[in-house]
């Protein structure tokens, strides 16, 4: 290793340690509390992952701006505590590693307060177990995904869901089926994973028992299609299908169905109920008509709920996304922005991340949000949504209360009953501006 | 455990050894009091012979500042390896010592007044206590030659790196500081343990005929081991050609478990990526990040990116881990039975459910769904697991284990996607740092990992493996900038007894380009451990 000489590949890399060493003299030495990034006296950041483009960007992909939308209603209202609220949203394309690097990117980079809405079963547990944001007390609120799994405050101890359980959705689902088709023949189409699996437990608990169960593999449904499940619905004589699958297997569901000549009573399931994003997807209005689903938002035809007029109304003003088109999707992600202000209000003015978690675990439960049914969260749940009302899809698409109004079921994840809430959401406050 | 395998790691040994060649002759009589001094530009060089036989090189310019840089090389394979083998093919057992890293490396830490040193080791393979011995003989002649030197820091990768920490637990006082990069932790056991899943792995799903363990005494056992290498490729260059419509190697047929995966229409990239996730591998490679499909995702007539990026990627970036593992599992296993006189790998009391973990959930698509992952874990589960000899196990356990205790300011170093020497390694020793609740600041860890997206693709949209690796990616896969930074880092603790702030190091990650900038990232623990 004699007689080295200096290269210039040498001298520029001592150069750039040099300016390293020298730089390191001059390191700011404004710490800030590791635990009080992205909040100041006039403003507050969240991120949310989301599948803005790609294979389940369709419906998925308005959530995030409508949530956006809303923020900027409240924040040109004055904020919160005179804090303007802001949701950074990252494209993940649903893509568990993506999702991991667009959440890194928002802590260590954006550094956010927080995580709101983020989005998917598989990415979120991604993001859970290569990021742990509980162990770093980042509040991660709102996950849209009815995986229970997320709701175990030992495990994930700031992470709140948003959506009723899959669990919860089966059982409820379960009991609509045996009290409005006593005696048909069912079958089901789910998704192969932790969705699909999450509903199939709640069926099992209502004591649904099915003439056909087929599930498809996420991604699967495009190629090679759904025709052999279809087929052997038909075959198996089924009056009724629960479509318990994304968006584009039940839009593939029902229109391989048509094409068969089969023509069952559908239940679809809320993750893939959404009817704008299922003709958006070439599904006609007509093949869902009469169909039946769930839903724990106000029907988006509703014009008589003051949340759904409002939103409305804040979504035309307010909403920057591609597509502002009113749906469900808008809906859901206008009453998570409206939850988030909620929560930064139960907190307080002097806002921290482990004071958000404990506002959301000691007052979440009584929020008052365009939900029909009651959030969960207390401090041994952090559990979103814990209901559903059942309607049927009109000849426009629209999801209306079946006999005319809203019947609400409430039930957990565990093995608890199914019952007749009579929980009487709380009024909604004036302009839907928080001010609790 | 080398950083050997991967061609940039080869470029660097060839660049070394041909600065040594063209500038040193190595003594052809050793003399272990007496080495061999040259002063060349300011530098003085010597060559030298430990009592054992091991060669051994060290170098300090004229403004030499009293700090050498104590360099332990990683694994190199014991024996020669068959010119067909990919990448490493022809490959001659060397003994030459190694100083520093690379060359850049080492005219860097020369031309600022360090000292820089490393022995050849007297026997390839794992063969850590003989080079402790070694290691400690280079730093005595140094000492002998330049009696200016004040403070020792102890360095080294891969196997160096778990040497590092032997020198250090075993010679109190003489070093000032220690830099275990992309470093074997606790015990060579532990990386055998997930060496087995995926040898074991390969074996049940697409080659019955791999041998995997037992090889036989000397040039047999050795002809065993070669072959299952060959083996091993011709399975992944079937499952590599066939991973976007899933066919399964010609070899896997002969399977009666794994033909019942065929049957089921279940496509051998979810069962290569199931190999992978019981074994702990990392998704993302050298060359493939694991999440990107071919041609332009914003295109919307591209219709296959996102089936791609969510099915087959995941199970391409465990393809090219598995490769760039499989020798270096296959070499350590066979030198370590031969040594041991019997069977070590062990996967008999191995939950592969557990191992799988939440992980089923998260490559869910790849995996093809729940009923395919339940096919593939009952296949796991009837497969006759490994067990090792009592014996074998008792002397590898006897092995001397390092003792994750950080006495003196550490530098830790490693590639958060490691295809083999996972960065479990590192974990293990950051986690017995903070079970300590150090006041003070004596250890620092800097965890490299590649950009967002990285792989290439054909026009044809296949797998391209022609582009460069980006650094930060692989085994030991470091730039030079990322070494300095180490080094700075070991110095500063070795001159002030304790690491900088964390404030500045956090900087550093920050600057330099390739570290994670997650002060509080946790990578994977090995398997093992969980």
């Amino acid at each position: 290793m004699s007689r080295i000489t200096r290269t210039p590949r040498l001298i520029a890399a001592v150069a750039a340690v040099a300016v390293v060493g020298l730089a390191l003299a001059t390191v700011p030495a404004q710490a800030t509390l590791r635990n009080e990034v992205g909040v100041t006296d006039s403003s507050v950041t969240f991120g949310i992952t989301v599948p803005m483009s790609g294979i389940a960007a369709p419906g998925y992909n308005k959530v995030a701006p409508a949530a956006q939308g809303y923020l900027d209603y409240i924040n040109e209202n004055g904020g919160v505590f005179g804090r303007k609220v802001t949701l950074k949203i990252e494209d993940d394309r649903y893509a568990p590693a993506t999702a991991v690097s667009k959440t890194n990117k928002l802590i260590l980079k954006d550094k956010v307060f927080g995580l709101a809405g983020s989005l998917g079963t598989a990415t979120h547990l991604a993001v859970l177990k290569s990021i742990n944001p509980g162990k770093r007390g980042i509040p991660d609120l709102f996950v849209s995904t009815g995986y229970s799994g997320f709701d175990n405050p030992k495990k994930y101890p700031t992470t709140f869901t948003y959506l009723p359980s899959y669990v919860m959705e089966g059982k409820i689902v379960g009991k609509l089926l045996a009290s409005k088709f006593p005696g048909k023949k069912i079958a089901i189409l789910y998704q192969d994973d932790d969705y699909g699996r999450d509903g199939l437990a709640g069926f099992k608990s209502a004591g649904t028992t099915f003439v056909s169960s087929k599930g498809y593999a996420s991604g699967s449904q495009s190629s090679p299609g759904l025709g052999a499940q279809i087929t052997a619905f038909k075959a198996a004589g089924a009056d009724v299908v629960v479509l318990f699958g994304v968006s584009s297997a039940n839009g593939i569901a029902i229109a391989t169905a048509a094409k068969l000549g089969f023509a069952p009573q559908w239940i679809l399931g809320s993750v893939g109920g959404d009817a704008t994003t299922l003709k958006a997807l070439g599904i006609p209005a007509a093949l869902l008509n009469g169909a039946m689903g769930a839903s724990f938002l106000p029907s988006t035809s509703d014009d008589k709920d003051p949340y759904v007029a409002k939103f409305k109304e804040i979504n035309e003003k307010y909403n920057k996304g591609k597509d502002k088109t009113w749906d469900n999707n808008i809906l859901v992600g206008m009453n998570m922005g409206m939850t988030l202000v909620t929560a930064l209000r139960a907190a307080g003015k002097n806002l921290t991340r482990a004071g958000l978690v404990k506002a959301l675990e000691a007052k979440g439960g009584t929020f008052a949000t365009a939900g029909l049914v009651p959030l969960g969260y207390s401090a041994t749940s952090h559990a979103g949504y814990t209901g559903y009302w059942f309607g049927a899809y009109d000849a426009a698409g629209n999801l209306v209360p079946d006999g005319g109004k809203y019947t609400i079921y409430t039930t957990d994840s565990g093995s608890g009953a199914v019952v007749t809430s009579t929980y009487v959401r709380p009024a909604m406050p004036a302009n839907a501006i928080p001010n609790n | 455990m080398s950083n050997r395998i991967t061609r940039r790691g080869a470029a660097i040994l060839a660049s070394s050894v041909l600065a040594l060649a063209t500038t040193v002759a190595i003594p052809s009589v050793a003399n272990a009091a007496d080495p061999t001094c040259d002063t060349a530009l300011g530098i003085t060089s010597c060559n030298g012979v430990g009592s054992d036989g091991a060669l051994y090189t060290f170098s300090a310019p004229a403004n030499f500042g009293g700090t050498l840089y104590l360099w332990s090389h990683g694994y190199r394979y014991p024996v020669d390896l068959p010119a067909a083998i990919p990448v490493v093919g022809g490959y001659k057992v060397t003994s030459t010592p190694e100083p520093a890293p690379s060359t850049d490396v080492a005219k860097a830490l020369l031309g600022t007044g360090f000292g820089i040193a490393g022995s050849g080791y007297s026997k390839q393979g794992w063969s850590p206590e003989l080079a402790v011995k070694s290691q400690m003989e280079v730093v005595a002649a140094f000492k002998k030659k330049f009696p200016s030197t004040t403070k020792v820091i102890a360095w080294g990768a891969s196997e160096g790196g778990f040497i590092t920490q032997l020198l250090v637990d075993q010679n109190p006082g003489t070093f000032a500081s220690m830099a275990p990069l992309c470093t074997v932790s606790n015990d060579i056991g532990s990386s055998l343990d997930y060496a087995a899943d995926i040898l074991w792995g390969m074996q049940t799903f697409f080659d019955p005929t791999i041998v995997g363990r037992g090889y036989a005494p000397g040039l047999a056992g050795y002809a065993q081991a070669m072959g299952d290498i060959g083996k091993i490729f011709v399975a992944l260059g079937a499952l590599q050609a066939g991973i976007t419509v899933g066919t399964w190697p010609e070899t896997a047929k002969a399977s009666p478990l794994a033909a019942n995966l065929i049957a089921a229409g279940i496509p051998a990239r979810s069962a290569l990526l199931m190999v992978g996730l019981i074994a702990g591998l990392p998704t993302q490679s050298a060359n493939f990040d694991g999440t990107t499909g071919p041609g332009d995702p914003s295109n919307p007539l591209n219709q296959d990116y996102d089936r791609f990026a969510l099915a087959i990627s995941p199970a391409l970036g465990v393809l090219e881990n598995i490769a760039s593992a499989a020798v270096l599992g296959i070499v350590v296993n066979y030198d370590l039975e031969q040594q041991m006189g019997g069977k070590i790998l062990d996967n008999s009391t191995h939950d592969y459910v557990a191992r799988v973990g939440d992980a089923g959930g998260t490559f869910n698509m790849a995996l093809s769904g729940d009923a395919a992952i339940a096919g593939m874990q009952q296949v796991l589960k009837l497969a006759p697991k490994w067990s090792a000899d009592a014996a074998a196990v008792a002397k590898l356990k006897a092995l001397k284990s390092t003792s994750g205790k950080v006495v003196i300011p550490t530098v830790t170093m490693h590639s958060l996607n490691d295809p083999a020497v996972f960065a479990g390694n590192t974990q293990w020793l950051t986690d017995k740092y903070l079970a300590t609740n150090s006041a003070t600041e004596m250890y620092a860890s800097f965890i490299t990992a590649g950009p967002e997206h990285y792989s290439n693709f054909t026009a044809a949209g296949l797998p391209d493996t022609s582009y460069p690796a980006p650094t930060s990616t692989g085994h030991c896969g470091f730039s030079s900038m990322q070494f300095l930074t180490v080094a700075w880092m070991a110095n500063y603790g070795a001159q002030n007894g304790v690491l900088p702030d964390a404030e500045i190091t956090q900087f550093l990650r920050e600057t330099i380009p390739g570290f994670s900038t997650d002060d509080m990232l946790e990578t994977p623990r090995l398997k093992i451990y969980e």
